[in-house]
């Protein structure tokens, strides 16, 4: 596993005072790679003219 | 072969039906062939997680007395059915809620189902449960995985452990066992089958459906099934047509896409004997009379990873409350999912949600030119249990797929069986549609279910 991708977990896990089961990262690392890889790629993506307003919406349903 | 020379549990729920109706079968007679069909084979197939006799038979005496009555239901009346352990039956636990607290209440689904009077045979296993429970075997060859997550449905329809079963599908769940059993499996469209008593993996991406041994078969379930429910906040409202009379016997008339540009994308991960069936399969859709021509869906792409995110996220955030437990004695995918969750922040999922909103729009704009969506449903034929390991589903979402995308946005996606490749491995193809076409999709695969008569074909288990 990536240095970075692991210090986050830790300090993410640290915030719930938690600590990720033994060997996990070893077991995991691979797979966490590749989804920062994605994320990365998903963040990079140019989706200007998508909003998300449609999923909200206030008119109430017919009962 | 005929209805009459096959063994009971190898019915149809369409055959039984009519045998039912008219009284030259008993529910009561069938749920224990049935049951004694499970008692036979699921110490080897696994399929059973909790196998509620005292209630199928009590349902199947009350369906018989009615039946003689007079007072016939319906194609399901009599038919002994399972459900996905993520569906609550009353008085029994769901494992994958993680606790043994007693369902109060059957799920909407199962209501609906035993409304229409069908009979429940009890609880069918899943992929990810906590503790050790065994994994079913697939009926076609039991060194073989069923595919998941409704692992369990996918056994019991295959070897005949049930006329017909529900399962969920969150990235694939449905479909994706459906197409390495053999089966007929329906993701409906989002909100048209009630979520209510189906524990959640991902508020926005699970959708409850049939597994069953053919299309009419899936139809007759469906329409027990679907229909606005006000307990479920996600419940559409929408009319259910008759399922049944939209089974059409050719496509004349049918626009059919391929996205070959994304089949493309996916055909280094795709084993070729899939890919060779499955453009067979689109051949026959055209000598059925169908008009099929490519199809772009440029946000496909990513569509895949987008709904893992959005899935393993929601989960992450329905359970945060036991982190420390699920780290400590979850899963090793229920935990890996935890640490996808930690790794995601706000403006990550908000970006998924604006690329599903983009995959609609693309969606919407091919379905103004087609009316059906034709493509692989699986990725390869069923692996060996020394293939596979418990991360392989994550893998599996992190590169583009086949069954993931429908779920982002929502659209009635089915898979149906094509035809085998080496070692009598199912192949399926999958056919999606517009929101809330169930109809044209079932009727479409009818005419090819009979054109191909795949389902002719059973385990030898």
């Amino acid at each position: 596993m990536k240095k970075s991708t692991e210090q986050t977990i830790k300090s993410l896990l640290d915030q719930f005072g938690l600590e990720a089961k033994e060997g996990d990262f070893e077991r995991f690392g691979d797979v966490l790679d590749v989804y920062v890889a994605n994320l990365e790629k998903l963040r990079a993506l140019d989706l200007s003219d998508e909003e998300i307003g449609p999923t909200f919406n206030p008119r109430p349903r017919k009962e | 072969m005929a209805a009459n020379e096959k063994p009971l549990h190898y019915l149809t729920i369409d055959e039984a039906a009519k045998l039912i109706q008219k009284r030259a079968l008993s529910p009561v007679e069938l749920t224990k062939a049935v049951l004694d069909r499970i008692a036979a084979v699921d110490g080897t197939l696994d399929a059973y997680l909790n196998l509620m006799s005292d209630r199928a038979l009590s349902e199947a005496r009350a369906a018989e007395s009615e039946i003689q009555k007079g007072d016939y239901k319906g194609p399901l009346h009599g038919i002994p059915l399972a459900v996905k352990d993520q569906l609550d039956l009353k008085g029994a636990p769901a494992l994958i809620r993680g606790n043994q607290a007693q369902a109060p209440r059957d799920a909407a689904a199962v209501e609906r189902l035993t409304r229409a009077g069908a009979v429940i045979l009890g609880k069918l296993t899943m992929s990810s449960l906590p503790g050790e429970v065994p994994p079913p075997k697939n009926p076609w060859d039991t060194s073989r995985i069923t595919g998941g997550s409704s692992t369990g449905p996918g056994a019991a329809v295959a070897a005949g452990l049930c006329l017909g079963a529900l399962g969920e599908d969150t990235a694939g769940s449905i479909r994706n066992p459906a197409s390495l059993c053999s089966l007929v499996g329906l993701k409906p469209t989002y909100g048209l089958v009630s979520r209510r008593g189906l524990a959640p993996l991902s508020w926005s991406l699970d959708h409850c459906g049939p597994m069953t041994w053919t299309v009419e078969d899936n139809a007759h379930m469906l329409q027990a099934i679907a229909g606005f429910d006000a307990e479920d906040p996600t419940s559409m409202e929408s009319s259910v047509p008759n399922y049944t009379s939209a089974l059409k016997t050719d496509m004349k008339g049918l626009r059919i896409g391929v996205p070959r540009d994304y089949i493309d994308e996916c055909r280094v991960r795709t084993d070729s004997e899939v890919l060779t069936l499955v453009d067979k399969a689109i051949e026959e859709l055209k000598s059925l009379g169908a008009r099929v021509e490519d199809v772009k869906l440029p946000a496909l792409a990513l569509a895949t990873f987008t709904d893992a995110m959005i899935y393993y996220n929601e989960q992450f955030s329905a359970v945060r409350s036991k982190l420390k437990d699920i780290i400590k004695n979850g899963a090793p995918a229920t935990r890996a999912r935890m640490y996808v969750g930690l790794l995601t922040s706000a403006g990550d999922y908000i970006q998924a949600q604006r690329l599903r909103s983009r995959l609609r729009r693309e969606c919407h704009e091919v379905f103004a030119r087609v009316d059906i969506l034709a493509l692989p449903c699986q990725l390869k034929p069923a692996p060996t249990f020394a293939e596979s390991g418990p991360l392989d589903t994550l893998w599996k979402h992190l590169e583009p797929e086949y069954q993931a995308p429908f779920n982002l946005v929502g659209l009635p996606a089915l898979s149906l069986p094509c035809g085998f490749a080496r070692g009598n491995l199912p192949v399926a193809l999958q056919l999606v549609g517009k929101p809330f076409d169930e109809a044209g999709v079932l009727g479409a695969a009818y005419a090819y279910q009979q054109q191909m008569r795949w389902y002719e074909r059973r385990p030898g288990i």
